[in-house]
């Protein structure tokens, strides 16, 4: 699996681009990045999913502490841009609805910005 | 079986001539010219016992190839050999630092090169055989256990039949069901699925179905249950990092009615009698994702010619090799064509078309399917 970082430096939200299959294979490389994240203080992260055409539990139990830990700290983790079959997996795990989901970063972005704005 | 070698070089005379000598000495041998495609051989690799790696490759260096397998936990165990036209003991120290276990300077004698390939593997097989020996022990004694408390007497229960069945991916896993039976004709019954799988889900399954089992009995409802055990395991799910799907029904045989909680479990399936097969989605996340949710009630009929199905991921993300899924519309259709046949047939003969649409490809994660059907009482 592809995994592309990128931080936007004006506002330090971290991006995550993935693309490939994410399973408990490539878990290890999302997980040290939310370490990364955790390490720099970054508590507002986007996971652009686009790439990604399978995942599974050991990758979902990732993106879940990815949550805990972000909320922890005050932030957020946004996902975005889910694939058909990786939608239909967060709908039967019902975590569609614990995860704020976008239908692409653009839209992630503007929910950070619009807590910006409300703040 | 014999040992399988994956060869990066560029010079493509010298990358043939080795190619061949040690595919006649009996290797598997698969060759790469650089860095990225030696990387990819070795990601699709399914067991690699050795890979020799030029070190003067053009793009990547085979120094930095090697860091690459080290943070890889696929290949991060498997030895490397260096070749190379250079021999400093700068790069020898840097060799090994990168994980190297051994260097061979160019122009080499073959026959050198194929001693310390022996040499290699056979100690890299004596390793594995030790770690195997010590951990088969304890590992049968606990895939023992886990198959003792799970592996029930299906109970009999007026107005049902049922066929059950679980199998772990590896020894042990993070599946299970269970089944307790009331007095009166109720049933209770749950199925589970640890996120990840091996040793740490099953670990964490030993607690869970302590919980839910205790859960279940005392406390009135499915949806109370789960209330109480995701509050109860919250913690330690979180300090983990996993988190339990779980179907938690309740079948009451007077009514032949089931009531349930589903905390994000995939896949339930439920057809009525004679009806079209429907997949029951859940309505709450798993255990161990928020700390004070409160579970929804629903329920179900389950009268004479009703049928219930709840699987785990096992099943539907069964994998061909040409990666190809099972998937949930091909199992749906799978179930509604002997929907209306005996539990027991309708378990086996879902089991039997799982295995041959997976060819025998290796099992990635645990299997568990329940199968519930309404009979006349």
């Amino acid at each position: 699996m592809k995994a592309v970082s990128k931080v936007l430096e004006e506002s330090g939200i971290a991006l995550l681009e993935l693309e490939g299959r994410f399973d408990a294979y490539e878990e290890p490389q999302v997980r040290k990045w939310l370490d990364a994240q955790q390490a720099a203080d970054r508590a507002r992260l986007i996971i652009d999913l686009r790439g990604v055409n399978f995942i599974d539990s050991t990758a979902l139990a990732a993106l879940v502490r990815g949550t805990k830990m972000t909320r922890e700290a005050g932030g957020e983790l946004l996902l975005c841009s889910l694939r058909q079959p990786v939608r239909v997996i967060f709908e039967l795990t019902r975590l569609d609805r614990v995860f704020p989901v976008f239908a692409d970063v653009d839209g992630a972005l503007a929910h950070f910005a619009k807590s910006d704005a409300a703040a | 079986m014999s040992a399988s070698i994956l060869y990066v070089e560029d010079d493509p005379s010298l990358r043939e001539l080795v190619a061949y000598e040690l595919s006649t000495d009996g290797y598997r041998i698969e060759t790469a010219s650089d860095g990225a495609s030696g990387l990819a051989a070795a990601s699709r690799a399914g067991q690699l016992d050795l890979i020799l790696l030029d070190v003067q490759l053009p793009g990547m260096t085979g120094f930095e190839i090697s860091r690459k397998l080290q943070e890889d936990p696929r290949t991060a165990a498997v030895p490397i050999i260096f070749l190379t036209a250079r021999s400093t003991l700068e790069d020898r120290l840097t060799g090994f630092e990168s994980g190297g276990v051994d260097y061979l300077a160019k122009p080499f004698a073959m026959p050198e090169l194929k001693a310390r390939i022996n040499a290699l593997l056979r100690q890299h097989q004596n390793a594995r055989q030790q770690e195997a020996m010590s951990a088969s022990g304890e590992m049968a004694e606990a895939a023992a256990i886990q198959r003792h408390l799970i592996e029930r007497i299906t109970p009999r229960v007026a107005g049902l039949e049922i066929f059950s069945h679980c199998r772990p991916a590896k020894e042990i896993g993070g599946d299970f069901y269970d089944f307790r039976l009331l007095e009166e004709g109720q049933l209770i019954f749950m199925v589970a699925d640890v996120s990840g799988k091996g040793l740490p889900a099953a670990m964490i399954m030993t607690s869970a179905r302590t919980a839910l089992r205790g859960a279940a009995q005392h406390l009135y409802s499915a949806e109370a249950a789960m209330t109480q055990v995701n509050r109860d395991l919250y913690d330690d799910l979180t300090d983990v990092g996993k988190f339990i799907t779980v179907f938690l029904g309740h079948y009451d045989g007077i009514n032949q009615h089931l009531f349930y909680a589903n905390a994000g479990h995939s896949l339930v399936v439920h057809c009525p009698a004679g009806g079209t097969c429907q997949i029951v989605e859940a309505v709450d996340p798993p255990l161990g994702i928020l700390p004070k949710h409160f579970f929804a009630r629903e329920s179900l009929p389950l009268a004479a010619g009703d049928l219930l199905i709840v699987c785990s991921d096992g099943i539907f993300e069964a994998e061909n090799p040409a990666w190809e899924r099972v998937g949930y519309d091909r199992l749906l259709a799978w179930i509604q064509a002997i929907a209306d046949r005996p539990a027991q047939t309708i378990g086996k003969k879902l089991l039997e078309q799982v295995n041959d649409f997976s060819e025998q490809w290796h099992q990635t994660d645990d299997q568990t399917l329940v199968v519930f059907k309404g009979v006349n009482v």
